[in-house]
C-alpha cells in the first residue's frame, strides 16, 4: 500500500512537471528562428514573412498552443521528443549521446561526495572539539563555499593549465584509438578527475556538516548511554548504534539537494567542455531550442524523481518506524 | 560487602557554576541486598548511579572511593571499566523509550552484550537473547526478538531493559526508576519481576516511589541535595523515621494523605548554609541555619543527619 501510494504520487508529479516543461520555454523572451539564422531579433529580419511561416510550420510552432501541447504529450507517450530546432535531429538521439557522460560525471561525484561527507562528518563528530575536527570543519567549509564555476576554473587553471596534470576539458582524447579497453578507461578517468573533483568539493560541505551535527546529537542520546553501559567500545557504538541513526536526516537532505547537483553539473560541464547534457542544456537555452530544452528538462525531472525514490527507499531501509506507517 | 562508597563527590562545571550533584555520600551495599535510594527529582540520585558506572562526561570531577569487590572503580582504566560494565555491574537506565536504539532489533540489543562479555557466537548469543526475553515474560520471545522498540508497549520496553541489564548475569545491578511512567497494574508486574530476577544479587534501586521501595528494598536511604539525610533498614524508615524530610516524604504517600513537603528542593549549585533542608523544615532553629549536621548513628544501623533527631 505504502509503495503504491508513493508511486502514484511520483506519477502525478511527473505529469505536472511535463506540463510546466512545455509552457516554460515558450514563456521565455526571444525567437527560436533568430538563433538558427544567426540573426539578432532586434534587427530587421532578412527573412520574408512567408519564409518565416514556412519554417515555423515545419516545427509545428504555427499551431495553437493547446494543440502544440497535445501533440507534445502524445509524442512523449511514444518516446518521441520531437526534433531539435538547432541540430535538426531527434531530441532523443541528441540527449542519449550525451547522457552517459553526464551519468558518469554526476554518478561518480554523488557517490563519492556522499560517502566522503558521511565518513568525514562522523569522524569529525567523533573527535569533537579536537584539532582533527576543527581542522576538517574549517577546510571543508572554506573550499565548499566557492561557487562551482569559480572552483572549476581554479582547478582548471592550476591542475590543467599550470601543472598540466590533467586535461583542460573534454571527456576523452578526440579521435584517439586505444590499444585496449583498459587504456580507454584510463583516458576517460583522466578526463573525469577535475570535473568530478569540482562537483565533489562543491557539494561535500552540506553532507559533512549535517552528518557531523546529526552525529553529535545522536552521541548525546539515551540509547548511546545505554550502549556504553553494556561495556561496548566507543568504536563499536559509533559504527553499530550511532551512524545508522545519524544518517536519517542526511538521506532526506540528499534527496532535497539533487537539484543543486544538476545546476552544478551544468556549470562544471561548461567550464570543462564536458560533452554532457548540462553543456547541451546551456547551449540550448541560448539557442531557444524548445524541443531540445523540453527533452532535457524531462530527463532532469525524471532523474530528480528517481533520486527521491531512492532516498525514500533508503529511508525505509534505515528506519523501521517509517516502514510500519 | 559488595560495594563501599566513601566520601564520594561528583561535581559538574556549568556556565552557571559548579553543580554539586553528589556531595558527599558514604554508603555500603551488602552482597545480596536491595538498597533503595529515594529522593525528589533533581537530588542527584541518577548521577550517583552514573558515577558508579563511570558514564559521566569527562569534564565531571569525581572524588572519593567506590570500592567494588576490592577494586576502586574510580581508579580503573577505561578498558577495565568496559569489562566491568554490563558483565559485573549493570545499570537499567530510566526512560526505556529513549534508552533503546530505535533502528536496532530488540534481540540484537540484548545479544551484543552477550557476544562481548561471554564470547558467544552470533547464533548462540541470539538464542540467549531470546531466553532472556522469555525470562522477563515477554510472550512469543523468538518473534519479538526480531522486532524493533517502537513495536513494544511501555511495560514491555521496561522488560526489555531488564533483560538487557541482566543478560550477562551481573552481580551488581543499578536500577534507575524502573517503574517510572507505568500504570499501576504494570508497575506491580515489573516490581514482581524485579524481585524475582534480582533475588541473589546486590541492587541499588533508585526511585522516588516509596511504594516500590517498600516492596523491594532491604535498606533505604533518603537523599536530599546531594547527600544522604537518613538511612536505615526498611522497617526503621517506615515505622520510626527520624529526619523531618523522611517524615515529609512518607506523609506525601497516598495512604497518608498526600501531604506535600512545602517549598522546593534547592539548586545543586548553591546550597543553603547549615542544614540543607532547613528552609523547608518546620522544626528549624538557629543551629540548623548555622551548622551543617553530620550523619550520626541514632539507633543500631539507623543513621540520620539532623540536629534535632528524635524518635
Amino acid at each position: 500500500m505504502h509503495y503504491i501510494s508513493k508511486l502514484t504520487y511520483y506519477l502525478v508529479i511527473i505529469l505536472i512537471i511535463l506540463s510546466i516543461n512545455f509552457f516554460l520555454p515558450r514563456a521565455m523572451p526571444g525567437d527560436p528562428l533568430a538563433y538558427v539564422l544567426g540573426e539578432n531579433p532586434d534587427m530587421p529580419t532578412r527573412m520574408t514573412e512567408e519564409e518565416r511561416e514556412m519554417r515555423l510550420a515545419e516545427y509545428g510552432l504555427d499551431k495553437p498552443l493547446l494543440e502544440q501541447y497535445l501533440n507534445y504529450m502524445v509524442g512523449l507517450s511514444r518516446g518521441d521528443l520531437g526534433c531539435s530546432i538547432y541540430y535538426n535531429t531527434p531530441v532523443m538521439d541528441e540527449i542519449l549521446v550525451r547522457l552517459k557522460w553526464t551519468l558518469l560525471l554526476t554518478g561518480t561525484s554523488t557517490v563519492i561526495y556522499m560517502l566522503l561527507g558521511i565518513f568525514l562528518g562522523a569522524e569529525s563528530a567523533w573527535a569533537r572539539g579536537k584539532k582533527k575536527d576543527t581542522g576538517s570543519l574549517i577546510t571543508i567549509l572554506t573550499v565548499s563555499s566557492f561557487p562551482t564555476f569559480f572552483l572549476g576554473t581554479l582547478l582548471a587553471i592550476f591542475f590543467a593549465a599550470n601543472l598540466d596534470l590533467f586535461p583542460l576539458g573534454g571527456a576523452r582524447i578526440i579521435g584517439a584509438s586505444y590499444a585496449n579497453p583498459f587504456e580507454k578507461a584510463l583516458d576517460i578517468l583522466h578526463h573525469l578527475v577535475l570535473p568530478a573533483a569540482t562537483l565533489i568539493i562543491a557539494h561535500i560541505g552540506g553532507t559533512y556538516l549535517l552528518m557531523r551535527n546529526s552525529m553529535l546529537s545522536v552521541l548525546g542520546a539515551d540509547y548511546i548511554l545505554s550502549a556504553r553501559a553494556k561495556g561496548l567500545s566507543e568504536r563499536y557504538i559509533m559504527n553499530r548504534h550511532a551512524i545508522k541513526n545519524a544518517l536519517l536526516p542526511v538521506v532526506t537532505m540528499a534527496a532535497l539537494t539533487v537539484q543543486f547537483m544538476i545546476i552544478g553539473t551544468i556549470f562544471v560541464e561548461k567550464v570543462f567542455a564536458y560533452p554532457g547534457v548540462g553543456n547541451l542544456l546551456y547551449d540550448s537555452v541560448l539557442r531557444r531550442d524548445y524541443p531540445l530544452l523540453q527533452g532535457i528538462f524531462l530527463f532532469i525531472a525524471i532523474s530528480v524523481v528517481i533520486a527521491n525514490f531512492i532516498a525514500d527507499m533508503t529511508y525505509l531501509w534505515l528506519d523501521p518506524r517509517v516502514r510500519d506507517e | 560487602m559488595m560495594m563501599r562508597i566513601s566520601d564520594l563527590k561528583t561535581h559538574f562545571p556549568t556556565p552557571d557554576g559548579i553543580v554539586r550533584a553528589v556531595d558527599t555520600i558514604d554508603l555500603s551495599i551488602r552482597d545480596t541486598e536491595t538498597f533503595g535510594l529515594i529522593g525528589e527529582t533533581g537530588c542527584g540520585k541518577t548521577v550517583l548511579g552514573l558515577t558508579i558506572m563511570r558514564l559521566l562526561h569527562p569534564a565531571t570531577t569525581v572524588e572519593g572511593e567506590i570500592i567494588y569487590k576490592g577494586q576502586n572503580l574510580l581508579e580503573a582504566s577505561e578498558a577495565e571499566m568496559r569489562t566491568i560494565r554490563g558483565r559485573e555491574i549493570a545499570i537499567i537506565l530510566q526512560n526505556p523509550t529513549t534508552s533503546l536504539n530505535p533502528v536496532m532489533k530488540v534481540g540484537e540489543q540484548i545479544a551484543e552484550a552477550i557476544r562481548l562479555h561471554q564470547g558467544l557466537n552470533k547464533k548462540d548469543a541470539a538464542a540467549k537473547a531470546v531466553e532472556m526475553l522469555d525470562a522477563v515474560r515477554i510472550p512469543s520471545p523468538s518473534q519479538r526478538a526480531n522486532e524493533y522498540p517502537h513495536e513494544f508497549s511501555g511495560g514491555m520496553k521496561q522488560r526489555v531493559m531488564i533483560a538487557m541489564g541482566l543478560a550477562c548475569n551481573p552481580s551488581f545491578i543499578i536500577a534507575d526508576e524502573p517503574t517510572k511512567g507505568l500504570d499501576v497494574t504494570i508497575k506491580a508486574q515489573i516490581v514482581e519481576l524485579m524481585r524475582e530476577m534480582t533475588e541473589r544479587k546486590a541492587m541499588l534501586l533508585i526511585t522516588h516511589d516509596l511504594s516500590v521501595a517498600r516492596e523491594l528494598c532491604d535498606r533505604i536511604a533518603l537523599m536530599y541535595a546531594g547527600e544522604l539525610v537518613e538511612y536505615a533498614p526498611l522497617k526503621g524508615i517506615f515505622e520510626s523515621p527520624l529526619h523531618p524530610y523522611t517524615r515529609g516524604f512518607l506523609g506525601s504517600l497516598p495512604e497518608r494523605g498526600l501531604v506535600p513537603i512545602p517549598g522546593m528542593s534547592p539548586s545543586l549549585i548553591d546550597f543553603p548554609d547549615g542544614c540543607r533542608f532547613h528552609p523547608r523544615c518546620e522544626h528549624a532553629t538557629e543551629v540548623c541555619r548555622r551548622e551543617h549536621p553530620e550523619l550520626v548513628e541514632f539507633n543500631a544501623g539507623h543513621f540520620v543527619r539532623c540536629h534535632h533527631a528524635r524518635s
